[in-house]
């Protein structure tokens, strides 16, 4: 009796734990694939929807919003250097910039684009720099 | 100055050690938001609506420059369907500090995105 009991509690906190979103570095191999896969989803989500608010547009007015969507939809297919807009600004959120002239010029601005983000970074100083 | 210290306790915290901008430049988004191990299509799925953002952004950004006139005119060539020469004579005409908005908006989201990561982890 004593050793159901138990079980069950085990089972009943290996639920909780697998419900909770994995941490950054955790590794999630002995997980189940589909469950592994909506933390991941869920994880995306939030995180989306937290930069929109951060980023602090709410895109103006519904029927704008329409014309801004297809406008930006048009961008991406927009050919800028070797390739498309929306291809080089993936390969930028990959870090892909090495050998990308176009990106590599936009260096200086995106620095003012993610001070603009987080203004407030340089201020405090803390942590430690790693050494030598 | 240090514009990534926010970093410290996130990414990098076991290494002890601060993001400098060149290495946040270079850095994959995929692994400063904490998706280094989701399956593949949920890092495309990311990459797609955080590049789906920075448009919108570049958008938003060109719309607050251009006057009423030439703002119709933009909303007329971008499109569906649109001819990319089209797209590109305007642009040349008309935004002259184009790659630097596009640079700053790409900037401005990754960092947002990062920001937002780092705030819903220890809700995680």
């Amino acid at each position: 009796m004593t050793e159901e009991i138990r079980t069950k509690k085990e089972s009943e906190e290996k639920k909780a734990e697998d419900k909770k979103s994995p941490e950054i570095g955790e590794k999630t191999e002995d997980r189940n694939p589909d469950d592994k896969r909506s933390w991941f989803m869920e994880h995306v989500e939030a995180t989306a929807s937290r930069a929109q608010e951060i980023l602090g547009s709410d895109g103006g007015a519904p029927e704008g919003q329409e014309k801004k969507k297809e406008a930006s939809q048009a961008m991406s297919t927009m050919g800028f250097g070797t390739a498309t807009l929306g291809g080089l600004i993936a390969l930028a959120f990959a870090g892909m910039v090495l050998g990308v002239q176009k990106l590599n010029a936009w260096s200086k601005s995106f620095e003012t684009g993610v001070k603009l983000a987080y203004p407030g970074g340089g201020k405090g100083g803390g942590g430690k720099k790693e050494k030598g | 100055m240090n514009y990534f210290s926010f970093l410290n306790f996130f990414f990098f915290r076991r290494r002890e050690t601060i993001m400098e901008f060149e290495e946040f430049f270079k850095a994959n988004v995929i692994d400063l938001v904490g998706l280094s191990d989701a399956p593949e299509d949920v890092k495309q799925s990311f990459l797609q609506s955080a590049s789906q953002t920075v448009l919108e952004a570049i958008i938003d950004h060109i719309d607050s420059e251009l006057d009423e006139s030439k703002k119709e005119e933009f909303y007329r060539i971008f499109r569906t369907g649109a001819q990319d020469e089209d797209m590109q004579a305007f642009i040349k005409a008309n935004i002259p500090n184009f790659e630097e908005i596009v640079g700053e908006e790409t900037g401005r989201v990754k960092a947002a995105l990062v920001k937002a990561a780092q705030e819903l982890k220890p809700a995680a």
